[in-house]
């Protein structure tokens, strides 16, 4: 790759690259890209952060309120639940469960989604037809009910769930990437590119690959709240994130029977998802409005 | 024109068949049933007769075929854990759904379309950002836990509204309102952007030039153009809704077909799972089988 760069001899900006991101990242909305960095370090740094293990019972101390409300003390900052686990110290470590599962089960659904989509958009025949049908069909389909019934099926856990939710989120990019194939297969650069030789593969990567690769993303950071809704849709059912680990999904559902005296155990990972997801929405419309205005919304 | 719409119809009935297939085999795969419902202290002769008359004894294809048969001639099988027909547990939970489905679904139009408009007029102010917020929020927090602050709220606390069931009028409020609002935004969206659209057009140009009240264009004229793609979209969003009812009716104790299904899972109870899982397959392909064929009707460039 380097080597055609070279033999091309385009002058490269490549001094203003990072000047560029900076730009780049200066002009998108702050107040969402900093909630986000906020939960990536609180995720990354966990261990620091939180001053009790997730799954450590303590000296049993049920239901301690949090430390602002009559009755609550500094050592757990925002009380404690059914089990006497600190509250907080299971918030910081759900982060690392949300951010992981939403991030590596929108990846495999984007590298499986932009495969197929490739693939049926530049070779089309049968082979696309059929996986043209399969989107089809996975589109047509309330997502969360078939990951409960496969969840349940694999026996939940945690790679059940990135597993699940991956397979099950491929199917928008394959339609998007196909859509734009198609188009883009006429072009002239690609029609001159078949002319010099080049094998359909090569063509596909280096030539076809990076005009879509900017929907593709756009298309992620759309996707990755809805994977993240649905990892939590499913622990709250039982049918994701097995206990004792601290997903914010079942810290709902454990904190949901006890919620009428103790409700910080339900509100605080509601509150965490919300503001989660809500960033990311912000930030993935931002994007859209950018770069790819005709991608609709993420399919949940 | 006909020709496209048998292909759709044709391609609809493959899409169904596909789902229930992958259904069928996922099910295939859980566990052992029959330990579910035999005494452990069973002997293997009781077991292998529970076995038989489960029907487990033989293969997944032959099994799937004969559900298949089954079914065309009306019969859903029998549920593992209450022994009785599907059919008569699917029914009524399927009705109580459609229900709170279709009150949420009234309820995303009535929330969506007058927001929508209102942040296309009001574009770039913080007018706009705040309906658009509105939407978002609801989208963004999951349902489950709205619902459980919601009943915080509103029923235990005000007690202005019930906590669960759905005896009245009064039980449709919450779970309605939850749902409506978290599958409003994506309508909110496509309509605001179409009405964007529509309101620098010359059509309204025109309108307002002839001295048409501002109040009708926008409601009138800009609006019966820019529903069309918003139409779509919210018939196709379906799903959406029936997705997110599905951890509602967990939290309402509403006697749904989304419950039903999370219950039969967790009991293992296969036949009502496939059937339940099913039937929203069904319906939401045929709500997107029926847009599909309106618009090649309606606007003739649409061809495959």
């Amino acid at each position: 790759m380097a080597v055609s760069e070279g033999a091309i001899g385009l002058p490269r900006p490549q001094a203003s690259r990072a000047q560029k991101a900076l730009a780049f990242l200066r002009r998108a909305p702050h107040l969402p890209l900093l909630i986000l960095v906020v939960y990536a370090l609180v995720a990354v740094f966990g261990p620091w952060l939180a001053s009790y293990d997730p799954t450590d019972i303590g000296d049993m101390n049920r239901h301690a309120p949090p430390m602002f409300v009559a009755g609550g003390s500094s050592a757990h900052v925002l009380g404690t639940d059914h089990l006497g686990r600190d509250v907080f110290s299971r918030l910081v470590y759900g982060a690392r469960i949300s951010l992981i599962i939403g991030v590596t089960a929108t990846t495999m659904g984007a590298f499986l989604g932009t495969t197929l989509g490739l693939i049926a958009g530049y070779f089309g025949g049968w082979v696309g037809n059929l996986i043209m049908r399969v989107v089809d069909a996975m589109l047509a389909f309330p997502v969360l009910l078939l990951a409960l019934v496969l969840a349940v099926t694999i026996g939940p856990s945690f790679a059940t769930v990135i597993l699940v939710l991956g397979i099950l989120s491929w199917s928008g990019y394959a339609r998007l990437v196909r859509g734009q194939v198609l188009t883009l297969r006429n072009k002239e650069f690609v029609l001159l590119a078949q002319i010099a030789g080049c094998s359909p593969w090569r063509i596909i990567v280096q030539h076809i690959l990076p005009n879509v690769v900017s929907s593709i993303i756009v298309l992620a950071t759309l996707q990755i709240p809805g994977v993240i809704l649905a990892e939590a849709s499913l622990s709250f059912l039982g049918a994701g994130i097995p206990p004792p680990n601290p997903s914010w999904g079942s810290m709902i559902a454990q904190g949901r029977t006890y919620v009428t005296t103790a409700w910080w155990t339900t509100l605080f990972p509601g509150v965490a998802i919300a503001g989660l997801v809500l960033s990311l929405n912000l930030l993935g419309d931002w994007l859209r409005d950018l770069w790819d205005p005709r991608i609709q919304g993420a399919h949940r | 024109m006909l020709r496209t719409i048998v292909f759709r119809i044709l391609q609809a009935i493959v899409t169904l068949a596909v789902v229930s297939f992958v259904v069928y085999l996922a099910g295939d795969m859980t566990g052992d049933p029959v330990s579910n419902y035999v005494d452990p202290l069973a002997t293997e002769d009781d077991r292998l007769a529970i076995t038989k008359e489960l029907g487990l004894d033989k293969p997944v294809l032959y099994r799937y075929g004969l559900f298949l048969k089954n079914a065309f001639q009306g019969n859903l099988g029998k549920s593992f854990k209450t022994r009785q027909p599907v059919m008569t547990l699917v029914k009524d939970r399927l009705g109580n759904s459609l229900k709170l489905v279709l009150v949420a679904k009234a309820i995303t139009l009535a929330v969506a379309i007058p927001l929508g408009v209102y942040a296309a007029v009001h574009r770039g102010t913080f007018r706009d950002t705040l309906a658009r917020g509105f939407a978002l929020f609801f989208q963004s927090a999951p349902g489950f836990w709205v619902a459980i602050m919601a009943i915080i709220v509103f029923a235990v606390k005000l007690h202005w509204l019930p906590v669960a069931g759905m005896d009245s009028w009064r039980n449709y409020v919450l779970p309605a309102c939850i749902v409506g609002f978290g599958t409003s935004a994506g309508l909110l969206r496509i309509l605001r952007s179409s009405m964007i659209e529509s309101l620098q057009s010359e059509y309204v140009q025109l309108a307002r030039a002839k001295g048409v009240s501002e109040r009708r264009v926008v409601w009138v004229h800009a609006l019966r153009n820019a529903s069309i793609p918003a139409l779509t979209f919210f018939g196709l969003s379906l799903g959406v809704a029936i997705g997110a009812a599905v951890t509602i009716e967990v939290v309402f104790a509403w006697p749904g077909l989304g419950r039903l299904i999370v219950e039969s899972v967790t009991w293992g109870d296969y036949p009502v799972v496939l059937v339940g899982v099913i039937i929203w397959g069904a319906i939401i392909i045929g709500m997107n089988l029926i847009v599909d064929i309106t618009y090649t009707i309606v606007d003739p460039r649409v061809r495959i």
